[in-house]
């Protein structure tokens, strides 16, 4: 299960950023967050409620999102939908480029063909 | 069951409503969390019926109540209350003014059936001495109220923050 642990780590660490990036694309709500993840073709990145809900209210805290009413017309029901801040936009930018810089490290490490010599 | 979120009241109507309350029961989170959570799941559930699911479904796929409330609930340990072992010694102290209240209402008991069988001097003399006041009841009743608040409140600490670099 040592992949399965691999994985889960990686997605843990990148899943503030995509929630980050999902929102920055369109307002949303909790639910709509979880089937765009789970519906990415890779089928890597679909989480739980109980893990996409603690980073949505982490990420408010620290006001990087915002949550408000969506009031739906005719019958539809009032929604809880969440919103990107200024701030968080400038979070997102700042771990896309982290991000970048690390693939492109690890892509270094394991795409060289010699080994250094030592 | 209704909940009142950035001045909007929400309330859930059947057949929904029984299961959400089912998984609100459930829920061990801190009143705050708990609101959130139940109203990013019932924003969650009206979309998916908007958008065609029946309810039924929409439940069946979401797990019995407990099922939801459960997964929720070791996902989101960060947040939950924390338990100190010491809430027991509030148990302890409100379980002792419990037993002296019981004491001093069985030698009552006691006292005033002899005060039934006895003449005269015997009888006051036994009064005086045993008959509890209000003072009496004072210090068990205390205990009691003090030891249940200790006993709720330190089953109810904030929840540790996480720390970050635990993995590092």
């Amino acid at each position: 299960m040592q992949e399965d642990r691999f994985a889960r780590q990686i997605k843990k660490g990148v899943m503030e950023m995509l929630v980050l990036e999902l929102l920055s694309q369109q307002p949303n709500y909790g639910y709509e967050l979880l089937t765009r993840l789970s519906n990415v073709p890779g089928g890597t990145l679909g989480v739980k409620e109980g893990t996409l809900y603690p980073i949505l209210y982490r990420l408010e805290e620290e006001k990087l999102l915002e949550s408000g009413w969506q009031t739906g017309s005719g019958r539809a029901a009032p929604k809880k939908v969440y919103s990107i801040t200024p701030a968080g936009i400038e979070r997102l930018a700042r771990q896309k480029e982290i991000w970048e810089t690390f693939q492109a490290d690890v892509a270094y490490i394991l795409n060289q063909e010699e080994p250094h010599e030592i | 069951m209704k909940f009142n979120y950035k001045g909007q009241e929400v309330r859930f109507l059947p057949p929904i409503k029984r299961y959400m309350n089912r998984i609100e029961w459930h829920l061990h989170l801190p009143f705050k969390v708990k609101s959130q959570v139940m109203l990013d799941l019932v924003t969650g559930v009206c979309a998916r019926h908007e958008a065609g699911e029946s309810y039924e479904d929409i439940m069946a796929d979401m797990g019995t109540p407990k099922q939801v409330a459960d997964s929720l609930n070791a996902e989101m340990a960060e947040f939950a209350y924390r338990k100190s072992p010491w809430r027991f010694a509030g148990l302890a102290m409100a379980a002792i003014g419990l037993a002296l209240l019981y004491r001093l209402h069985v030698m009552e008991s006691n006292i005033t059936a002899a005060i039934g069988g006895a003449d005269g001097p015997t009888a006051i003399f036994v009064t005086s001495s045993f008959v509890s006041s209000w003072t009496d009841k004072l210090l068990p009743a205390l205990l009691i109220v003090v030891g249940l608040v200790l006993f709720f409140l330190l089953g109810h600490l904030k929840p540790q923050p996480k720390d970050d670099d635990e993995e590092k």
